[in-house]
Protein backbone atom coordinates (compact mmCIF):
# COMPACT_ATOMS: atom_id res chain seq x y z
CA UNK A 1 0.00 0.00 0.00
CA UNK A 2 1.31 3.35 -0.61
CA UNK A 3 0.87 7.02 0.72
CA UNK A 4 -1.85 7.81 -1.70
CA UNK A 5 -3.80 4.87 -0.82
CA UNK A 6 -3.81 4.51 2.92
CA UNK A 7 -4.79 8.63 2.73
CA UNK A 8 -8.28 7.06 1.04
CA UNK A 9 -8.53 5.09 4.05
CA UNK A 10 -8.45 7.80 6.56
CA UNK A 11 -11.48 8.50 6.97
CA UNK A 12 -13.42 5.13 6.72
CA UNK A 13 -10.84 4.08 9.12
CA UNK A 14 -11.80 6.72 11.77
CA UNK A 15 -15.69 6.21 11.02
CA UNK A 16 -15.11 2.06 11.95
CA UNK A 17 -15.90 0.84 8.47
CA UNK A 18 -12.93 -0.41 7.17
CA UNK A 19 -13.20 -3.94 6.04
CA UNK A 20 -10.32 -6.40 8.15
CA UNK A 21 -8.11 -6.95 5.17
CA UNK A 22 -8.26 -2.44 4.60
CA UNK A 23 -7.71 -2.41 8.13
CA UNK A 24 -4.62 -4.45 8.39
CA UNK A 25 -2.99 -2.81 5.13
CA UNK A 26 -3.82 0.54 6.57
CA UNK A 27 -2.17 0.05 9.86
CA UNK A 28 0.76 -2.24 8.33
CA UNK A 29 1.18 1.06 6.40
CA UNK A 30 1.14 3.57 9.15
CA UNK A 31 3.21 1.64 11.39
CA UNK A 32 6.02 1.98 8.82
CA UNK A 33 5.12 6.16 7.00
CA UNK A 34 5.41 8.43 10.22
CA UNK A 35 4.28 11.01 7.26
CA UNK A 36 0.86 9.07 7.15
CA UNK A 37 0.95 8.66 11.05
CA UNK A 38 0.98 12.93 10.93
CA UNK A 39 -1.29 13.28 8.77
CA UNK A 40 -3.83 10.68 10.16
CA UNK A 41 -3.71 12.42 13.28
CA UNK A 42 -3.68 15.99 12.12
CA UNK A 43 -7.33 14.15 10.17
CA UNK A 44 -8.39 12.75 13.55
CA UNK A 45 -8.32 15.93 15.43
CA UNK A 46 -9.75 17.86 12.39
CA UNK A 47 -12.62 15.70 12.46
CA UNK A 48 -12.99 16.18 16.76
CA UNK A 49 -12.82 19.96 16.13
CA UNK A 50 -15.79 19.51 13.59
CA UNK A 51 -17.70 17.25 15.66
CA UNK A 52 -17.11 19.45 18.43
CA UNK A 53 -18.87 22.71 17.18
CA UNK A 54 -22.01 23.93 19.34
CA UNK A 55 -25.34 23.07 18.51
CA UNK A 56 -27.64 25.95 17.06
CA UNK A 57 -30.14 26.65 19.03
CA UNK A 58 -34.00 26.55 17.74
CA UNK A 59 -35.46 30.31 18.21
CA UNK A 60 -38.06 30.75 21.14
CA UNK A 61 -41.65 29.54 19.76
CA UNK A 62 -40.55 27.44 16.72
CA UNK A 63 -42.63 24.73 17.89
CA UNK A 64 -45.56 27.06 18.10
CA UNK A 65 -45.45 28.61 14.81
CA UNK A 66 -44.49 25.68 12.76
CA UNK A 67 -47.52 24.36 14.39
CA UNK A 68 -49.84 27.47 13.44
CA UNK A 69 -48.47 27.06 9.61
CA UNK A 70 -49.49 23.33 10.45
CA UNK A 71 -53.01 24.40 11.17
CA UNK A 72 -53.69 26.95 8.09
CA UNK A 73 -52.13 24.39 5.61
CA UNK A 74 -54.92 22.10 6.84
CA UNK A 75 -57.92 24.50 6.83
CA UNK A 76 -56.57 25.72 3.55
CA UNK A 77 -56.54 21.84 2.24
CA UNK A 78 -59.94 21.54 3.90
CA UNK A 79 -61.41 24.85 2.29
CA UNK A 80 -60.66 23.65 -1.40
CA UNK A 81 -62.95 22.00 -2.91
CA UNK A 82 -62.67 18.27 -3.95
CA UNK A 83 -60.92 18.33 -7.74
CA UNK A 84 -63.51 17.32 -10.32
CA UNK A 85 -62.85 14.10 -12.19
CA UNK A 86 -61.71 14.09 -15.70
CA UNK A 87 -65.38 13.49 -16.91
CA UNK A 88 -67.02 15.88 -14.91
CA UNK A 89 -64.99 18.14 -16.41
CA UNK A 90 -65.26 16.75 -19.89
CA UNK A 91 -69.41 17.20 -19.86
CA UNK A 92 -68.60 20.40 -17.88
CA UNK A 93 -66.97 21.37 -21.31
CA UNK A 94 -69.50 19.87 -23.27
CA UNK A 95 -72.09 21.80 -21.57
CA UNK A 96 -70.82 24.91 -22.49
CA UNK A 97 -71.57 24.04 -26.03
CA UNK A 98 -75.17 24.00 -24.91
CA UNK A 99 -75.15 20.14 -25.26
CA UNK A 100 -75.97 17.45 -22.51
CA UNK A 101 -75.13 13.92 -23.96
CA UNK A 102 -75.72 10.87 -22.10
CA UNK A 103 -72.21 9.46 -21.18
CA UNK A 104 -72.70 6.78 -23.63
CA UNK A 105 -72.70 9.17 -26.58
CA UNK A 106 -70.64 11.46 -24.95
CA UNK A 107 -67.57 8.82 -24.21
CA UNK A 108 -68.22 7.87 -28.51
CA UNK A 109 -68.06 11.38 -29.59
CA UNK A 110 -65.06 11.67 -27.00
CA UNK A 111 -63.19 8.79 -28.90
CA UNK A 112 -64.24 9.99 -31.94
CA UNK A 113 -62.65 13.65 -31.39
CA UNK A 114 -59.57 12.01 -30.19
CA UNK A 115 -59.22 9.80 -33.38
CA UNK A 116 -59.22 12.25 -35.41
CA UNK A 117 -57.41 14.86 -33.51
CA UNK A 118 -54.18 12.35 -32.73
CA UNK A 119 -54.67 11.88 -36.90
CA UNK A 120 -55.28 15.43 -37.85
CA UNK A 121 -52.08 16.55 -35.25
CA UNK A 122 -49.56 14.04 -36.59
CA UNK A 123 -50.01 14.80 -39.78
CA UNK A 124 -50.63 18.53 -40.00
CA UNK A 125 -49.06 19.87 -36.70
CA UNK A 126 -45.55 19.68 -35.70
CA UNK A 127 -44.88 20.44 -32.48
CA UNK A 128 -41.30 21.09 -30.73
CA UNK A 129 -39.37 18.21 -29.22
CA UNK A 130 -38.88 17.81 -25.93
CA UNK A 131 -35.71 19.92 -26.10
CA UNK A 132 -37.81 23.00 -25.90
CA UNK A 133 -40.15 21.63 -24.11
CA UNK A 134 -41.27 23.12 -20.43
CA UNK A 135 -41.72 20.03 -18.72
CA UNK A 136 -40.77 20.88 -14.84
CA UNK A 137 -40.20 18.52 -12.02
CA UNK A 138 -41.60 19.96 -9.03
CA UNK A 139 -40.79 18.10 -5.74
CA UNK A 140 -40.79 17.96 -2.02
CA UNK A 141 -38.01 20.32 -1.40
CA UNK A 142 -38.43 22.11 -4.11
CA UNK A 143 -39.32 25.45 -4.87
CA UNK A 144 -42.93 26.59 -4.56
CA UNK A 145 -45.52 24.46 -7.02
CA UNK A 146 -45.33 25.14 -10.99
CA UNK A 147 -47.96 24.35 -13.17
CA UNK A 148 -46.50 22.60 -16.48
CA UNK A 149 -47.50 24.02 -19.73
CA UNK A 150 -47.01 23.58 -23.35
CA UNK A 151 -44.45 26.05 -24.95
CA UNK A 152 -47.12 27.78 -26.70
CA UNK A 153 -49.16 28.65 -23.32
CA UNK A 154 -46.28 29.24 -21.64
CA UNK A 155 -45.78 32.06 -23.60
CA UNK A 156 -48.91 34.01 -23.48
CA UNK A 157 -49.17 36.51 -21.34
CA UNK A 158 -50.50 36.53 -18.03
CA UNK A 159 -52.33 40.05 -18.83
CA UNK A 160 -53.43 39.00 -22.35
CA UNK A 161 -54.96 36.02 -21.74
CA UNK A 162 -55.62 34.94 -18.14
CA UNK A 163 -57.08 31.38 -18.06
CA UNK A 164 -60.79 30.57 -17.63
CA UNK A 165 -61.38 27.90 -14.53
CA UNK A 166 -62.79 25.20 -16.49
CA UNK A 167 -63.22 26.81 -19.81
CA UNK A 168 -63.22 24.37 -22.73
CA UNK A 169 -59.96 26.22 -23.80
CA UNK A 170 -58.58 24.54 -20.73
CA UNK A 171 -59.63 21.09 -21.53
CA UNK A 172 -58.49 20.55 -24.75
CA UNK A 173 -55.17 22.35 -23.06
CA UNK A 174 -55.36 19.27 -20.67
CA UNK A 175 -55.82 16.82 -23.37
CA UNK A 176 -53.12 18.12 -25.46
CA UNK A 177 -50.98 17.93 -22.52
CA UNK A 178 -51.74 14.25 -21.73
CA UNK A 179 -51.61 13.38 -25.18
CA UNK A 180 -48.16 14.20 -25.37
CA UNK A 181 -47.10 13.11 -22.05
CA UNK A 182 -45.63 16.06 -20.86
CA UNK A 183 -47.64 14.98 -17.80
CA UNK A 184 -50.43 16.69 -15.47
CA UNK A 185 -49.62 19.66 -13.01
CA UNK A 186 -46.75 19.68 -10.48
CA UNK A 187 -48.66 18.29 -7.66
CA UNK A 188 -48.92 14.90 -9.76
CA UNK A 189 -45.33 15.08 -10.29
CA UNK A 190 -45.09 15.32 -6.88
CA UNK A 191 -47.29 12.64 -6.09
CA UNK A 192 -44.98 10.01 -7.88
CA UNK A 193 -41.43 11.76 -7.13
CA UNK A 194 -41.86 12.75 -3.16
CA UNK A 195 -37.94 12.47 -2.67
CA UNK A 196 -36.70 13.70 -6.14
CA UNK A 197 -35.32 17.16 -6.17
CA UNK A 198 -32.91 17.12 -8.78
CA UNK A 199 -35.01 19.33 -11.69
CA UNK A 200 -35.20 18.24 -14.57
CA UNK A 201 -34.20 21.52 -16.00
CA UNK A 202 -32.99 24.48 -14.36
CA UNK A 203 -35.40 27.02 -15.53
CA UNK A 204 -33.54 30.35 -15.03
CA UNK A 205 -31.06 28.60 -17.06
CA UNK A 206 -33.16 28.51 -20.46
CA UNK A 207 -36.66 30.31 -19.35
CA UNK A 208 -37.68 33.82 -17.88
CA UNK A 209 -40.06 34.04 -15.87
CA UNK A 210 -42.46 37.18 -16.48
CA UNK A 211 -45.37 36.87 -14.37
CA UNK A 212 -47.35 34.32 -11.98
CA UNK A 213 -50.52 33.98 -10.23
CA UNK A 214 -52.43 31.73 -7.80
CA UNK A 215 -54.67 28.86 -9.52
CA UNK A 216 -58.10 29.60 -8.36
CA UNK A 217 -59.69 26.37 -6.02
CA UNK A 218 -60.59 24.03 -8.99
CA UNK A 219 -58.84 25.16 -11.97
CA UNK A 220 -56.31 22.62 -13.61
CA UNK A 221 -55.32 19.43 -11.55
CA UNK A 222 -52.97 21.28 -9.26
CA UNK A 223 -52.93 23.91 -6.62
CA UNK A 224 -50.65 26.65 -6.64
CA UNK A 225 -49.53 29.28 -8.78
CA UNK A 226 -49.81 29.49 -12.39
CA UNK A 227 -45.58 30.58 -13.92
CA UNK A 228 -45.43 31.93 -17.09
CA UNK A 229 -41.97 31.43 -18.87
CA UNK A 230 -40.93 32.59 -21.86
CA UNK A 231 -38.46 30.69 -23.76
CA UNK B 1 -55.07 -6.04 41.98
CA UNK B 2 -55.97 -5.08 38.56
CA UNK B 3 -59.17 -5.53 37.21
CA UNK B 4 -60.26 -5.98 33.84
CA UNK B 5 -61.62 -2.73 33.22
CA UNK B 6 -58.65 -0.94 33.77
CA UNK B 7 -56.84 0.31 31.06
CA UNK B 8 -53.29 1.02 30.03
CA UNK B 9 -52.76 5.17 29.87
CA UNK B 10 -52.32 6.38 25.90
CA UNK B 11 -48.59 6.41 26.04
CA UNK B 12 -47.33 10.05 25.66
CA UNK B 13 -45.71 11.09 22.40
CA UNK B 14 -42.55 11.58 23.61
CA UNK B 15 -42.37 7.79 24.20
CA UNK B 16 -43.07 6.93 20.58
CA UNK B 17 -40.72 5.97 17.62
CA UNK B 18 -40.80 8.47 14.95
CA UNK B 19 -42.72 6.07 12.42
CA UNK B 20 -44.96 5.92 15.51
CA UNK B 21 -45.29 9.34 15.00
CA UNK B 22 -46.31 9.59 11.95
CA UNK B 23 -48.85 7.02 11.88
CA UNK B 24 -50.64 9.39 14.66
CA UNK B 25 -49.73 12.23 12.85
CA UNK B 26 -51.59 10.88 8.96
CA UNK B 27 -54.54 10.22 11.80
CA UNK B 28 -54.34 13.69 11.84
CA UNK B 29 -52.65 13.86 15.68
CA UNK B 30 -51.46 17.75 16.30
CA UNK B 31 -50.26 16.75 19.48
CA UNK B 32 -47.74 14.14 17.56
CA UNK B 33 -46.58 16.35 15.13
CA UNK B 34 -45.52 19.01 17.87
CA UNK B 35 -43.16 16.13 19.17
CA UNK B 36 -41.79 15.22 16.20
CA UNK B 37 -40.69 18.95 15.51
CA UNK B 38 -39.42 18.59 19.03
CA UNK B 39 -37.60 16.01 18.87
CA UNK B 40 -35.84 17.21 15.56
CA UNK B 41 -35.87 21.10 15.36
CA UNK B 42 -32.24 21.45 16.56
CA UNK B 43 -30.92 18.77 14.01
CA UNK B 44 -32.78 20.07 11.41
CA UNK B 45 -31.63 23.94 12.27
CA UNK B 46 -28.28 23.17 12.94
CA UNK B 47 -27.86 21.01 9.70
CA UNK B 48 -29.69 23.77 7.43
CA UNK B 49 -27.53 26.81 9.09
CA UNK B 50 -24.40 24.92 8.81
CA UNK B 51 -24.54 24.49 5.03
CA UNK B 52 -26.26 27.82 4.24
CA UNK B 53 -24.55 30.09 6.88
CA UNK B 54 -27.53 32.18 7.61
CA UNK B 55 -29.04 30.80 11.19
CA UNK B 56 -32.03 33.32 10.83
CA UNK B 57 -33.15 31.87 6.87
CA UNK B 58 -32.22 28.15 8.43
CA UNK B 59 -34.83 28.43 10.65
CA UNK B 60 -37.15 29.67 8.13
CA UNK B 61 -36.46 26.57 6.05
CA UNK B 62 -36.31 24.21 9.00
CA UNK B 63 -39.94 25.56 9.07
CA UNK B 64 -40.64 25.02 5.98
CA UNK B 65 -39.28 21.44 5.72
CA UNK B 66 -41.80 20.43 8.70
CA UNK B 67 -44.84 22.39 6.89
CA UNK B 68 -43.73 19.83 3.83
CA UNK B 69 -43.55 16.82 6.41
CA UNK B 70 -47.43 17.93 7.98
CA UNK B 71 -48.51 18.51 4.30
CA UNK B 72 -47.43 15.53 2.43
CA UNK B 73 -47.84 13.08 5.61
CA UNK B 74 -49.93 10.51 3.53
CA UNK B 75 -46.71 10.11 0.92
CA UNK B 76 -44.83 8.80 4.19
CA UNK B 77 -44.04 4.98 3.88
CA UNK B 78 -43.09 3.43 7.30
CA UNK B 79 -41.17 1.41 5.18
CA UNK B 80 -38.50 3.93 4.99
CA UNK B 81 -36.53 5.82 8.09
CA UNK B 82 -38.49 9.17 8.42
CA UNK B 83 -35.25 10.97 9.66
CA UNK B 84 -33.69 9.95 6.64
CA UNK B 85 -36.85 11.66 4.69
CA UNK B 86 -37.12 14.32 6.74
CA UNK B 87 -33.13 15.56 6.02
CA UNK B 88 -33.74 14.63 2.09
CA UNK B 89 -36.51 17.66 2.46
CA UNK B 90 -34.41 19.97 4.85
CA UNK B 91 -30.63 19.41 2.45
CA UNK B 92 -33.37 19.92 -0.72
CA UNK B 93 -34.51 22.93 0.28
CA UNK B 94 -31.02 24.00 1.25
CA UNK B 95 -30.13 22.83 -1.68
CA UNK B 96 -32.16 25.27 -3.48
CA UNK B 97 -31.63 28.37 -1.02
CA UNK B 98 -28.01 28.06 -2.13
CA UNK B 99 -28.43 28.47 -5.76
CA UNK B 100 -31.24 31.15 -5.62
CA UNK B 101 -28.40 32.94 -3.40
CA UNK B 102 -25.97 32.04 -6.26
CA UNK B 103 -28.08 33.04 -8.79
CA UNK B 104 -29.02 36.54 -6.59
CA UNK B 105 -25.42 36.75 -5.86
CA UNK B 106 -26.77 37.34 -2.15
CA UNK B 107 -24.53 35.22 -0.29
CA UNK B 108 -24.14 35.86 3.28
CA UNK B 109 -20.98 35.82 4.51
CA UNK B 110 -20.03 33.08 7.26
CA UNK B 111 -17.49 35.42 8.63
CA UNK B 112 -20.31 37.71 9.59
CA UNK B 113 -21.85 35.25 11.73
CA UNK B 114 -18.61 34.82 13.45
CA UNK B 115 -18.40 38.02 14.10
CA UNK B 116 -21.78 38.96 15.23
CA UNK B 117 -21.65 35.88 17.41
CA UNK B 118 -18.27 35.21 18.36
CA UNK B 119 -18.53 31.50 17.10
CA UNK B 120 -20.52 30.89 14.53
CA UNK B 121 -24.51 31.45 15.97
CA UNK B 122 -26.35 31.67 19.01
CA UNK B 123 -24.88 28.35 20.32
CA UNK B 124 -26.98 26.30 23.67
CA UNK B 125 -24.51 27.65 26.89
CA UNK B 126 -21.33 25.86 26.77
CA UNK B 127 -19.35 26.33 29.99
CA UNK B 128 -15.59 25.73 29.33
CA UNK B 129 -13.11 25.13 32.22
CA UNK B 130 -10.80 28.34 32.46
CA UNK B 131 -11.39 31.68 30.66
CA UNK B 132 -7.72 30.96 28.34
CA UNK B 133 -9.12 27.69 27.43
CA UNK B 134 -12.32 28.67 26.78
CA UNK B 135 -11.05 31.48 24.41
CA UNK B 136 -8.57 29.26 22.96
CA UNK B 137 -11.55 27.12 21.81
CA UNK B 138 -13.83 29.55 20.84
CA UNK B 139 -11.23 30.80 18.46
CA UNK B 140 -10.77 27.44 16.88
CA UNK B 141 -14.69 26.91 16.63
CA UNK B 142 -14.38 29.94 14.50
CA UNK B 143 -11.84 29.11 12.41
CA UNK B 144 -13.25 25.66 11.91
CA UNK B 145 -16.44 27.03 10.96
CA UNK B 146 -14.87 29.51 8.76
CA UNK B 147 -13.02 26.77 6.82
CA UNK B 148 -16.14 25.01 6.22
CA UNK B 149 -17.83 27.47 4.40
CA UNK B 150 -14.49 27.78 2.32
CA UNK B 151 -15.56 24.34 1.08
CA UNK B 152 -17.24 23.24 -1.59
CA UNK B 153 -21.13 22.56 -1.07
CA UNK B 154 -20.85 19.20 -1.91
CA UNK B 155 -17.81 18.79 1.03
CA UNK B 156 -19.87 20.67 3.24
CA UNK B 157 -23.04 18.39 2.67
CA UNK B 158 -21.50 15.33 3.87
CA UNK B 159 -19.54 16.73 6.35
CA UNK B 160 -23.02 18.38 8.09
CA UNK B 161 -24.77 15.22 7.96
CA UNK B 162 -21.87 12.81 8.90
CA UNK B 163 -19.61 14.88 11.71
CA UNK B 164 -22.62 16.86 12.86
CA UNK B 165 -25.67 14.92 12.54
CA UNK B 166 -23.95 11.90 12.71
CA UNK B 167 -25.71 9.66 10.01
CA UNK B 168 -24.51 6.53 8.82
CA UNK B 169 -22.83 6.37 5.48
CA UNK B 170 -26.06 4.35 4.02
CA UNK B 171 -27.97 7.13 5.36
CA UNK B 172 -26.19 10.00 3.83
CA UNK B 173 -26.40 8.41 0.55
CA UNK B 174 -30.18 7.71 0.40
CA UNK B 175 -30.02 11.55 1.62
CA UNK B 176 -27.98 12.70 -0.99
CA UNK B 177 -28.79 9.85 -3.46
CA UNK B 178 -25.67 9.35 -4.22
CA UNK B 179 -23.53 5.17 -4.02
CA UNK B 180 -21.87 4.12 -0.96
CA UNK B 181 -18.51 3.95 -2.70
CA UNK B 182 -19.18 7.93 -3.45
CA UNK B 183 -19.81 8.70 0.09
CA UNK B 184 -17.46 7.00 1.57
CA UNK B 185 -14.94 9.37 -0.91
CA UNK B 186 -16.85 12.19 -0.97
CA UNK B 187 -16.19 12.08 3.45
CA UNK B 188 -12.71 11.52 3.10
CA UNK B 189 -11.65 14.14 0.89
CA UNK B 190 -13.81 16.49 2.54
CA UNK B 191 -11.81 16.10 5.60
CA UNK B 192 -8.62 15.65 3.92
CA UNK B 193 -9.68 19.26 2.16
CA UNK B 194 -10.85 21.04 5.77
CA UNK B 195 -7.98 19.59 7.10
CA UNK B 196 -5.61 21.32 4.36
CA UNK B 197 -7.44 24.42 5.49
CA UNK B 198 -7.08 24.54 8.80
CA UNK B 199 -3.29 22.68 8.60
CA UNK B 200 -1.88 25.90 10.18
CA UNK B 201 -3.70 25.84 13.23
CA UNK B 202 -3.65 22.11 14.40
CA UNK B 203 0.20 22.27 15.16
CA UNK B 204 0.46 22.50 18.87
CA UNK B 205 -2.94 21.70 19.92
CA UNK B 206 -3.52 17.92 21.01
CA UNK B 207 -4.76 18.94 24.33
CA UNK B 208 -7.16 21.59 22.81
CA UNK B 209 -10.57 19.82 23.34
Amino acid sequence: MNCRHAKGLFSPSLDAVLSFEERRKLDAHLERCPACRGEFAKLERTVAWVRDLPELAADEGFVDRVLLAARQARASQASLPPEPGLWERVRAGISELGWSPSPRVAIAALALGLIVGVTGSMLVIHRPSSSTGTSTTAQLGSDAPLETESPAAAMRSPVAETPVPGSIGDLVDEMVRRMEGVGASAADSAETQALDWTPTRDPGATGRVVGSEPTAPGEGRGRGNRVYIVF
Amino acid sequence: MVTGDERQPAPSPESLSDEELMEEIVRGSEEAFGALVRRYQSRIINAVSRLISDRDRAQEIAQETFLRVFIHRERYRPSGKFSTWLYTIAMNLAKNEIRRRVRSRAVVSLEKLIEATGDGGSFIADPGPSPERSFRRREIRSKVVAAIERLPRKFREVLVLRDMQQLSYEEIGEVLRIPGGTVRSRINRARLALKELLDPNIEGTADEL
